[in-house]
């Protein structure tokens, strides 16, 4: 793999799991001079031999194949951690990134659909599902119709989600941002609007005193929302409120430094246009 | 993207296009209407979709009297295909009846698209027509009559035709014939079933196979296409074809609604190979228009598609492939500015003020009803998730909704380096009629470019061009001995000092429309022509030295080669 892409997937790999990993490829490196990453990997697979059902092992080795660009066998031991532990959100999050640049989305719904059938009553496997739909939508394969009906597939996916447990912040914000992806003619920004406004309850639920710095994204895009349903205003007095806790937000001041409407529905056609990929990346929800 | 030729001075361009062309359709005696099909009832709630084609027309000097005439294709069950003949004077007289090529709607289905091409070599066109039903095509007896062939030429192909071309693909001298079939084989006015939607809106493949006919050389033809691997089976909307490299390769490009386009290139025995997804990529969207012609003057053929472009539902843009000369293709339509062209169906180069390079003209326009819109029903019924677009009982009504309607056609001027200006409404042609196809010929033979549209279920527009003697021009009729007569594939060069242009002769490329065959070259303020470059299809070089300007040149291809 690329330095520059390990770089774009690496914020998603949970804090305590680099920590491991780096540990292995130093206690690897100590011992002799082959290749860190190598030494790290054998490391792994005689941990494996002991832990065969250890899916932070699997996990682990999974990030390092992908170093090293090998592919099956990444994938074959993210898949491996998610079976063993469908709950983890993380390891489902890891196995979606590196599947984008990969182009492997066909297996990864294929896996997430067989996960689906095997733990039926996961709902992180539904939500993982659900984004993994979204995550084939830029492929170059795929036109505005398709398109379409993988963004469709994916709210089901999240309305099951969120039926199974309403306090599911990531859901409510995925639904969100999928209808706010939709053409304004298509009417779905009232639904946006609705869901976002969910999550920011949620959010405010918390009662954290210091925000998560996730809660940003969530008065972008109910912004966002608003704007698309005509309501201009109401759009700068929630980013208003959003800049209030992330003064140093730079999506929110460009924003709001806007007065004019004409001027804002004009930039938020690049900002948000069909053609951006939907971020899905849920890292952020975890990450310090 | 390279635009190599020069841009017109601001001030020339400006003036060339006010009033660059008058409505003369009453004027010249074209006063009938196209009537679009109307077909089983089971299909009522979707009528305006299935009945939204048909508006055809090509432009062919079929008497030889020096002068082009139109056959104009109508969709309606018992109502006439006109051959309106001209006068001379750009004033024609519908023919149809006398000639015997009026009733063609009579039984067995109707006319979606007409072709002409000489495929006996006699030096009279011939007349083949395409419909949603059974083919025909007409014998031209040379005495202002025609004869019905079908039958005994094994052209009647009872598929449901959109595209067609002659092509002489295996240049042997003869003309044959690639038809691009849209629906399945299904009989669209007795339908069993109404299973016979497309599956998917990006990558169907249950359309109905196209079609190769190749000439015997006796008067009888056989379909090739499946031994030839050219049945392609996706919903083909037009079909065209031109070089696709420097080295002369012959590709034809198949426009699919609802699915990828592809690029074929014949290889002898192998038959027609694929390279579509080298040539283009991958294509997702809704194909309609296949036209060839090379808009930056670098000597190697573009390729213009039109698709479905709207501001709210769909952005798929037209694309314009620039021909890179090794037989592959990089889509410059956003760069050069003639990506939105609405709901776009034929679009045809047209070097409509002889500047020197090709201008665009794009007809659109889809469904032009009531003040409600469909489109909203359309996309909610197209990406739901159990939708099931095969069954067109599970299609939304369309009732008296619009759908892209009433959309201004564009010219797109080619500005050089600048890219392409919209400008249709100061030169006279943003028709907002649900427009189809597009013949382009020099009706009145004054060395400018006019127009034909064709609208569906309307009037159609004669488009005299005001430009006359603004810029010089030069046109040239080809005459085959021993290539086909038509000399339909051959390449002709133009070197007038620092301009230099490329033609290639086509019989049917673009939507619903055939242009005049003669070879038109605009010239701007080039008073000479240094030499023309003719590469007949057969292979043989000819140069022809100062040709001259201002006037049409008969060209025979030499006999000795």
């Amino acid at each position: 793999m690329h330095k520059r892409r390990r770089v774009m997937w690496i914020s998603s790999i949970a804090p305590m799991v680099l920590a491991l990993i780096a540990t292995a490829v130093i206690q690897a490196q100590v011992k002799t001079k082959v290749s860190k990453e190598e030494l790290a990997i054998q490391e792994l697979v005689d941990l494996l031999a002991e832990y065969p059902d250890d899916a932070r092992v699997h996990h682990r080795l999974g990030i390092l194949l992908s170093w090293e660009d090998r592919r099956e066998e990444a994938l074959e031991h993210f898949e491996k951690a998610i079976d063993l532990d469908p709950y983890a959100e993380q390891y489902s999050n890891t196995y979606r990134m590196i599947c984008i640049p990969w182009e492997e989305y066909l297996r990864c719904i294929a896996f997430f659909e067989s996960m689906i059938e095997k733990h039926p009553d996961v709902p992180q496997l539904n939500l993982a599902m659900s984004l993994a739909y979204v995550d084939k939508m830029p492929w170059a394969k795929m036109g505005m119709v398709s398109q379409g009906k993988l963004s469709n597939q994916s709210m089901a996916q999240l309305t099951k989600v969120i039926e199974a447990d309403s306090s599911n912040w990531s859901a409510w914000y995925a639904r969100a941002m999928n209808h706010l992806h939709w053409p304004r003619a298509m009417k779905h920004a009232q639904m946006s609007i609705a869901d976002f406004e969910m999550a920011l309850k949620l959010q405010n639920d918390l009662g954290l005193s210091t925000p998560r710095r996730y809660f940003e994204y969530t008065y972008i895009g109910l912004g966002d929302a608003l704007v698309k349903d005509y309501r201009h205003d109401e759009a700068r007095e929630v980013w208003r409120q959003g800049v209030e806790l992330f003064p140093r937000s730079a999506q929110l001041r460009k924003r709001l430094s806007f007065d004019d409407n004409v001027a804002l529905e004009e930039w938020m056609k690049t900002a948000r246009a069909l053609e951006k990929p939907i971020e899905t990346d849920l890292s952020i929800v975890w990450s310090p | 993207m390279t635009m190599l030729s020069a841009a017109p001075s601001s001030a020339s361009a400006q003036e060339a296009t006010e009033r660059a062309f008058t409505d003369v359709t009453e004027q010249v005696g074209i006063t009938h209407t196209h009537h679009k099909p109307v077909l089983d009832e089971k299909l009522g709630h979707i009528m305006p979709w299935m009945a939204c084609i048909g508006a055809a027309s090509a432009a062919c000097d079929y008497d030889n009297d020096g002068d082009e005439d139109l056959y104009v294709t109508n969709s309606k069950l018992g109502h006439p295909g006109y051959l309106y003949r001209n006068n001379g004077d750009f004033t024609f007289t519908d023919v149809g009846e006398e000639a015997g090529v009026a009733r063609v709607n009579e039984d067995h289905g109707v006319s979606m698209g007409c072709v002409w091409g000489d495929y006996d070599n006699d030096g009279y066109r011939d007349l083949y027509i395409i419909k949603w039903g059974c083919n025909r095509l007409f014998h031209n007896d040379g005495d202002g009559t025609f004869t019905d062939v079908t039958v005994t030429s094994g052209t009647g192909d009872c598929g449901n035709a959109n595209g067609v071309i002659w092509i002489d693909y295996d240049r042997d001298s003869d003309l044959d014939i690639y038809i691009g079939n849209y629906f399945p084989y299904v009989d669209l006015w007795n339908l069993e079933n109404v299973r016979m939607m497309h599956d998917h809106y990006e990558a169907a493949q249950n359309g109905g196979p196209n079609v190769l006919y190749r000439n015997n050389g006796d008067g009888t033809f056989t379909n090739v296409a499946f031994e030839l691997n050219i049945a392609d089976s996706g919903w083909t909307l037009d079909v065209g074809c031109g070089d696709i490299d420097t080295a002369g390769t012959i590709g034809i490009y198949t426009a699919n609604d609802f699915g990828r386009d592809r690029i074929y290139v014949y290889k002898g025995e192998q038959g027609f190979v694929d390279v579509s997804e080298e040539a283009i990529g991958i294509d997702t969207r809704k194909g309609m228009n296949a036209e060839f012609g090379d808009y930056n003057n670098d000597g190697i053929l573009d390729i213009i598609v039109a698709n479905i472009t709207t501001d709210e539902y769909l952005k798929e843009g037209n694309c314009l492939y620039e021909g890179l000369g090794d037989g592959t293709f990089v889509d410059v339509g956003v760069e050069t500015g003639i990506w939105h062209g609405g709901w776009s169906w034929g679009i045809k180069f047209v070097d409509y003020d002889n500047d020197g390079d090709l201008d665009i003209y794009n007809a659109n326009g889809f469904v032009s009803a009531g003040e409600e819109s469909w489109w909203f029903d359309l996309a909610m019924f197209a990406t739901d998730i159990n939708g099931d677009p095969e069954d067109a009982n599970t299609w939304p009504p369309m009732e008296n909704k619009s759908c892209s309607g009433y959309e201004p056609n564009r010219l797109f001027r080619n500005d050089g380096f600048d890219g392409f200006t919209e400008i249709a409404a100061e030169a006279g042609v943003d028709c907002r009629l649900d427009g189809r196809g597009i013949t382009v010929a020099d009706f009145d033979n004054d060395g400018d470019l006019d127009m034909f549209l064709t609208n569906q279920n309307a009037k159609p527009v004669m488009y005299r061009n005001n430009v006359g003697g603004r810029h010089n021009w030069l046109q040239l009729d080809l005459t085959g001995t021993r290539s086909n007569r038509d000399a339909i594939g051959a390449f002709i060069r133009l070197y007038a000092g620092d301009l230099f242009q490329v033609r290639q002769i086509s019989a049917g490329n673009g939507y619903c429309n055939q242009e005049m065959r003669r070879v038109h070259f605009g010239l701007a303020d080039k008073t000479a022509v240094d030499s023309v470059h003719i590469r007949w299809p057969g292979g043989t070089m000819q140069v022809i030295q100062s040709p001259g300007v201002n006037k049409i040149v008969s060209v025979v291809e030499p006999a000795g080669g």
